[in-house]
């Protein structure tokens, strides 16, 4: 099977400072994979870059599609679900106006109502704080809800952009497992962003390491695990 | 880069949102540039001979004009050097006024006299409404200082000044003549056109010293990176108070000269339109590009009489269609034109 | 006691005009974060096309919703055509361009329709509303259509599609993109529906203080106070706040002697500064917390 997602030569740069000097790397259909690397590796940099949130050069091709001169708008709409960092809700926004809007592009109907229900019982939290303003939940909570918002595109491709960031361990087990979930019951195929690589290998199937812009060694996630480089340098142990 | 040594020094980020304000901006062309002195040395010449050569009434003009220039020069400081702005302008243009105005009709003193007092009149007026306004920022003090600026002719009417002001009549002034049994040689306008000549070169020496001095690259400092500058120890509100003073008085002594000038002062001289004529010159001259005061207020006297011949009727759309197409085509205004040209000609 | 009574009513019907100004500014904050110093022409302009189409023999309750349709298509291309193009310029550059529209329409309007001040007819009646009752007919229904408008765009705000992605554009352009939603198209929205709002509070006004070019000046003003002390992320804060500026600067115009009945505008520069120094999120709004 082809994979879902498929990049290219991917560069990108602010201004005069080059971020990503031409990176290759593939999403299998229903698949993990996880970019690490250290910060200002070029992580999130590659997530902007595949949602056409800044200007990119190179081959970007989804479900047999390139999307690499698509607006982010458009790119949304073929199914690609961004969980931003620093989460990017709507704080001023209910948690279920944000839930809503994860739907935008969706037609309008009582499916969307049953899929915020299907995100309630992903995170019953949320469902205790359904009236309340987005800006009010925890750091974890509101991870959650970016989650859930992504859900509610009915996604094929999530991205993924440190879903641990700044979560306390015990949520952020409770975050991939959630996951974990996800991709089981839903195939959803995901690209993880990084950088407790312990964590991210633990759902990924493939594995990426990036480096000052460059992809400097792929494969398996099980294989990267046992890497002595990778395991001295990331995993610390 | 012909003018590098004059360019002012200072981060590109942070900025931004205040003022648009340009890579490596340039404070003030001339100077030690040798095509600078020459381009300066030329334009005094000019402006010396000036007055000999034409009419009484282009030499009104061009005394308006430097009268302008003073006034975007002192709105320059502010924006182009400390990064605020100001819609309002014409508020302090016209305390000037109004200082001359009442000196010379209501106490007889001296022409000569007014322009010290409406300068320190101005910066106190100034900085007093630059500490509230320094808690604003961006389209807020944008508000504020268009509601300055719409409420100035109303604050001119209020019957408690009428003593002072005229009312709604105003105060008409007594040209002065010239001094020292000069006029036997200059008529009075000649004369104001020289006197406005030399207050405006020593206003000018005296803002390219401003930015220049440990003031001025603190207020570049502040505008350029407020929070860095206040954790480098530079008191940012006193600092932005003490520009927004410095700014006003500026203004009000161009304010101050253009009474003289047009012999009367009235609360309807004052209005909206002033404030946006002086912010108008400025981005046409170029922000943060002192020497632009000129360019600035060359447009703002002649480009209303060119947009009225080319249509009566519609002068003010011309006018408003020119401002759009120069922030399309040239945001750094005339400024960044001839410095783009002068890059462009050294390299 | 009566005076007073009467000066408050009276407030309140000028702040219904305010509050109406306030909204569309509102509007526009919301969409781009800016206040638009040329909504007073553009709402002017939208008059005076009312104007028009009344002489030539239309209904008024024809008119009306015309006009509405029209300023709404003219804000939207005029976000589309000017503004889209300098969406990340300064600050700065977007005020020259308010003060450029400012001067187009200004100019437009006194060239088409001439300087000299026109008289638009009431759509309510003149009079009073009933037997010695201390508020006009025209005054009643410019608070009333205030209300719908207010109405209408809680409405719409609260329960479509479009404007729960309005609001959410306003709050996290971003994170509204990573949504699905065409910003850009939001904030043209916006334009447009400030720029109707804007024909509404023009047609209700131009009966009272009569059309020509450069009635909206101080009008805007007032609307901009009233926005600030509202708040200028809230519209209901915003109708409250024009309400309180109408009734503030009737009852200073009758109470305080040295400003009379003419000379009220340095009561709104002294609300907006005080309100903007005291509380900067006004009375209902969110306070805006800058990045660095």
């Amino acid at each position: 099977m082809s994979p879902i997602l498929e990049v290219k030569g991917l560069e990108a740069s602010y201004g005069d400072l080059t971020v990503l000097r031409g990176i290759s790397f593939e999403v299998e259909q229903g698949g993990v994979a996880t970019l690490l690397g250290a910060n200002g590796a070029g992580k999130t940099t590659t997530l902007r870059a595949i949602c056409g949130m800044i200007r990119r050069k190179g081959e970007i091709t989804y479900d047999g599609e390139r999307i690499d001169r698509l607006s982010t708008e458009a790119i949304v709409r073929r199914g690609i679900a961004h969980v931003p960092e620093g989460r990017g809700t709507f704080t001023t926004l209910s948690v279920e106006e944000n839930l809503q809007l994860g739907a935008m592009t969706r037609p309008m109907g009582k499916d969307i109502s049953a899929d915020i229900e299907r995100c309630y019982h992903f995170f019953p939290r949320l469902k205790e704080r359904r009236t309340q303003q987005a800006g009010t939940l925890s750091g974890g909570e509101q991870q959650m809800l970016a989650i859930a918002r992504a859900l509610m595109l009915r996604p094929r491709l999530m991205l993924l952009d440190e879903p641990s960031f700044g979560l306390a361990p015990m949520i952020t087990k409770q975050i991939f497992d959630i996951l974990a979930d996800v991709k089981k019951e839903a195939g959803v195929s995901m690209l993880v962003v990084e950088q407790n690589a312990s964590l991210a290998l633990g759902i990924a199937d493939h594995a990426y390491l990036i480096e000052t812009g460059e992809i400097v060694m792929a494969g398996e996630a099980q294989t990267i695990r046992d890497d002595e480089g990778v395991r001295a340098a990331y995993l610390g142990y | 880069m012909a003018m590098s040594d004059e360019t002012m020094t200072g981060g590109a980020s942070g900025s931004a949102k205040a003022a648009p304000v340009p890579k490596g901006r340039a404070a003030a062309a001339g100077g030690k540039s040798t095509l600078g002195q020459a381009v300066f040395v030329i334009l005094l010449l000019g402006a010396l001979a000036l007055p000999f050569i034409f009419k009484n009434f282009t030499i009104f003009q061009m005394t308006m004009l430097m009268v302008y220039a003073i006034a975007i020069l002192g709105l320059n400081l502010l924006t182009g050097i400390n990064g605020q702005f100001s819609l309002g302008h014409g508020a302090f243009y016209a305390v000037g006024a109004y200082t001359a105005a009442i000196m010379m009709e209501n106490l007889g003193i001296g022409y000569v006299w007014t322009l010290p007092v409406a300068g320190i009149l101005c910066f106190v007026v100034g900085f007093l409404f630059g500490l509230p306004a320094l808690r604003l920022e961006g389209i807020y003090l944008a508000l504020a200082t268009f509601a300055l600026a719409v409420a100035t002719p109303q604050f001119l009417k209020l019957t408690p000044f009428e003593h002072w002001t005229g009312g709604v009549q105003g105060i008409v002034i007594i040209k002065p003549d010239a001094p020292f049994g000069l006029d036997a040689v200059l008529n009075a306008d000649q004369w104001l056109y020289f006197f406005t000549l030399a207050v405006g070169l020593f206003l000018y020496w005296l803002a390219r010293n401003l930015v220049r001095s440990r003031t001025g690259r603190a207020l570049m400092a502040i505008r350029d990176n407020p929070i860095a500058a206040r954790s480098m120890g530079v008191n940012t509100s006193v600092y932005k108070a003490t520009a927004f003073g410095i700014s006003a008085m500026f203004t009000g002594i161009a304010g101050c000269l253009g009474a003289i000038v047009i012999q009367f002062v009235a609360p309807d001289s004052f209005t909206f339109a002033l404030s946006v004529a002086i912010l108008v010159g400025l981005v046409i001259g170029g922000v943060g590009w002192l020497p632009g005061a000129l360019l600035g207020a060359a447009f703002i006297v002649f480009i209303p009489n060119v947009a009225e011949e080319i249509s009566k009727g519609l002068a003010g759309a011309f006018y408003g269609f020119f401002l759009i197409a120069v922030i399309y085509l040239a945001p750094q205004g005339a400024g960044g034109l001839l410095r783009a040209l002068v890059a462009k000609l050294g390299r | 006691m009566e005076l007073f009574i009467q000066q408050i009513v009276a407030g309140v019907a000028t702040g219904a005009i305010y509050a109406c100004v306030a909204l569309a500014v509102v509007m526009i904050y919301q969409a781009i974060h800016h206040l638009n110093f040329a909504q007073g022409e553009m709402a002017m302009f939208s008059t005076y096309i009312a104007w028009q189409m009344l002489q030539w023999g239309l209904p008024y309750w024809v008119v009306f919703p015309l006009v509405i349709l029209v300023s709404f298509v003219g804000g939207f291309a005029i976000e589309r055509i000017v503004f889209k193009p300098i969406e990340n310029a300064p600050v700065l550059s977007h005020i020259v361009i308010f003060i450029a529209l400012f001067a187009i329409f200004n100019s437009f309007a006194g060239f088409i329709w001439d300087f000299t001040i026109k008289a638009v007819p009431s759509p309510f009646g003149d009079g009073p509303l009933w037997e010695g009752a201390m508020i006009g007919k025209h005054q009643a229904g410019m608070i009333g259509v205030t209300l719908i408008v207010l109405l209408l765009l809680w409405g719409f705000f609260t329960f479509t599609r479009v404007g729960l992605a309005m609001r959410a554009a306003a709050v996290n352009p971003e994170s509204a993109r990573l949504v699905g939603i065409r910003v850009s198209m939001m904030t043209a929205l916006g334009w447009g529906m400030a720029s109707a709002i804007g024909a509404v509070a023009g047609m209700l006004i131009a009966p009272v203080v009569f059309l020509e070019p450069n009635m909206m000046l101080s009008i805007l003003l007032y609307g901009f106070a009233g926005a600030v002390l509202g708040g200028l992320t809230s519209p209901l804060g915003a109708v409250i706040g024009g309400f309180i500026v109408g009734v503030v600067e009737n009852l200073a115009g009758t109470y305080i002697p040295v400003i009379g009945g003419e000379l009220k505008l340095p009561i709104a520069l002294f609300l907006i500064v005080a309100v903007l120094l005291v509380k900067p999120a006004g009375l209902l709004g969110r306070r805006v917390v800058q990045r660095v």
